[in-house]
């Protein structure tokens, strides 16, 4: 499923919680504490774990530094386009979600601290770590 | 029909029709295929019926290189062999463990699996396994809650195995031999030297000595050493008082290519909901069936890795179990088998896995160890006591095996999240690939292969497709010395397989 079709399927609206991103030139309007959580990783790691996997994701992307670049790099989908107008709580989940899936099924796999992961909790991470250090 | 060499007058003089030395799982399933035949069969058995702490010091020997459990303890010494203490593991191999793999160096048998899947059948008898079916739909058929981790399996596939008793060799078939009016059981009769006619192509003579100070010899047509890969390669080195490099060894082969299975955890997998995961639930003398994860034979090829397979055991259960190789440490194999054994029995005590299952459990990988020349048995300088050199155990692993479990757990892993099912940690020794070091608690399975390795061309293997040994008209090897790669299966299935097969060739030859 394209992005652009899971928009079409699962867009709902909510009130937009507006965060510009640090560092970067692109104004996100969604919280970088919902973008730093990834759902299903978080079920059976705890917060420390978590944020351990985000601080050596960090080590092995160089340039994946700050919060903004991370941000946008979560938000931006295959063709390479990002929608900084997103701005629903429940979607932006749903879009980590359907991310995550879609790292599974093309093989875009990251290999940190030992934990084989979707390339975008692995970035998760290092949004959870950078907010939360 | 049984003798004790001790009660035989001095340099009795035996003669038979085959002789195997050797009263293990090979060397027994080879002379009950010959019971109730016009043949007289000579069987040898170094020991007694019972352990005898004597005996079982011809064993002890020097280990190098990757660190490995005492040589003395991880053989057994008397009728039975070391069925005396097998936890009865069993699954065959796969079709490409016998394929020639451009991505491993010296593979390729040349036999094939189908070649050996009628003797895979025979040999389900001897160690009283269920049906030779290792097709997970045919367990499920009788069980439908056994379901697989993955149900997508283009990468992963469940690798049924089947677990045997296990069938104790020394009391399962005690009476069979012993009564048996054309098999000839000589206990205390321990193989020191095999002698050969002046050009060293046919052996026409062995000695066996006992410590009661008895010289016997042995005359027969045809020849077979069934003592276990370390002890088969040993016998036929130290057999070097007329061809000084030993028989069989004209190209430098006996003794290398020595393979164990590595046996290590590796990862941990992690699920978002609790399950007890049955088909990958083992419990000792009740399991008759269960499934490990392998990865298909063409991941294997695409990713250039070794064959392995992953069990799946709760991790709390797990994490109380010290190593293998920390448990496994005494030279008596009566005290290592009670630390080892015992770890399991109390583990399973303090551990309480609800019906419902648990949502953590720890990977431990079985995989194959790449052939290497390097890795051997040799003599050492020191001999045992009746005379024969002692056996040097040189284990050698390489970077290719790490690389390999690795690679299965990345899959694993893959899948697993793919699936949706959850997340797979890799142990740290794995997470840094270019570390190629191997961590304490690495082990292995007590299966030794490899030693007189099968290839048609003498200058890549000790023995033909028969087993025979090139340039010895009537000297055969039997066991998992003659493995030509290891598998990912333990040996013991694929070993009784093999010697009945030999067995069918020797009866035709005679």
């Amino acid at each position: 499923m394209q992005r652009r079709q899971f928009i079409q399927l699962t867009a709902v609206s909510s009130a937009a919680i507006v965060i510009t991103g640090i560092g970067c030139n692109q104004r996100h309007s969604v919280s970088y504490e919902l973008l730093g959580k990834p759902e299903e990783l978080a079920q059976i790691c705890d917060l420390k774990t978590l944020k351990e996997i985000g601080m050596a994701y960090r080590l092995q992307a160089a340039s994946e530094m700050d919060a903004g670049k991370l941000a946008t790099l979560l938000l931006t989908d295959s063709a390479g386009s990002s929608d900084s107008s997103i701005s629903d709580n429940a979607f932006v989940q749903s879009l980590m979600n359907w991310k995550i899936k879609r790292d599974f099924e093309t093989g875009n796999i990251v290999i940190v601290k030992g934990w084989v992961l979707a390339l975008t909790e692995a970035r998760q991470c290092a949004l959870l770590f950078v907010n939360n250090p | 029909m049984h003798t004790d060499g001790r009660h035989l007058e001095n340099n009795t003089l035996i003669e038979g029709d085959i002789c195997i030395v050797g009263a293990g799982a090979a060397g027994i399933s080879m002379a009950l295929d010959w019971d109730n035949t016009k043949y007289k069969v000579i069987l040898l058995e170094g020991g007694g019926f019972e352990y005898d702490q004597r005996i079982q010091e011809l064993y002890a020997g020097k280990t190098t290189g990757q660190r490995y459990f005492p040589l003395m303890s991880s053989r057994l010494h008397y009728f039975g062999g070391t069925t005396g203490h097998w936890a009865g593991f069993c699954s065959p191999m796969d079709p490409v463990d016998f394929a020639k793999r451009n991505w491993v160096e010296h593979s390729g048998w040349p036999i094939n699996k189908e070649d050996l899947d009628p003797f895979y059948e025979r040999a389900q008898k001897k160690l009283e396994l269920g049906p030779y079916n290792y097709d997970m739909a045919f367990w499920q058929k009788g069980d439908p809650s056994l379901l697989p981790l993955v149900k997508n399996d283009s990468v992963l596939w469940n690798k049924m195995w089947q677990f045997s008793p296990p069938t104790r060799f020394g009391t399962k078939y005690k009476k069979n031999i012993v009564e048996s009016r054309n098999i000839h059981l000589y206990t205390y009769a321990n193989l020191v030297n095999i002698i050969v006619n002046e050009t060293g192509s046919a052996v026409t003579a062995m000695t066996v000595k006992n410590f009661e100070g008895k010289q016997h010899r042995i005359r027969a047509k045809k020849f077979i050493l069934a003592c276990s890969a370390i002890q088969n390669a040993r016998l036929l080195l130290a057999s070097n008082h007329q061809l000084p490099n030993g028989l069989g060894n004209q190209n430098d082969l006996v003794g290398r290519y020595f393979m164990e299975h590595l046996e290590i955890k590796s990862a941990q997998l992690w699920l978002f909901k609790p399950s007890p995961l049955k088909l990958y639930a083992f419990n000792f003398g009740v399991t008759k069936a269960r499934a490990e994860l392998a990865i298909h034979s063409k991941k294997q090829e695409e990713f250039e890795i070794l064959n392995g397979t992953v069990a799946l055991t709760p991790l709390e259960v797990a994490e109380k179990i010290k190593p293998a190789i920390e448990r496994w440490n005494q030279e008596d194999p009566r005290k290592s088998g009670d630390r080892f054994f015992g770890g399991y029995s109390a583990a399973g005590k303090d551990v309480h896995v609800p019906v419902s299952g648990t949502n953590s459990y720890q990977c431990f990988t079985r995989i194959e160890q790449a052939p290497n020349p390097s890795s051997r048995v040799t003599l050492h300088a020191e001999k045992d006591g009746l005379g024969v050199p002692r056996a040097t155990l040189h284990w050698e692993l390489t970077s290719f095996e790490k690389r390999s479990i690795r690679k299965i757990h990345e899959l694993i892993g893959e899948e697993v999240g793919r699936a949706g099912m959850g997340r797979l940690k890799l142990l740290d020794y794995l997470a840094d690939k270019n570390d190629n070091t191997w961590p304490d608690f690495t082990g292995g399975g007590w299966h030794h292969m490899g030693t007189t390795r099968m290839s048609n061309d003498p200058k890549q293997g000790v023995v033909d497709s028969n087993c025979k040994v090139h340039g010895i008209s009537n000297l055969y090897m039997a066991g998992s010395s003659c493995f030509t790669t290891a598998g990912a299966p333990n040996p013991t299935l694929t070993l009784v397989a093999l010697t009945l097969r030999l067995s069918d060739h020797v009866k035709k030859s005679l």
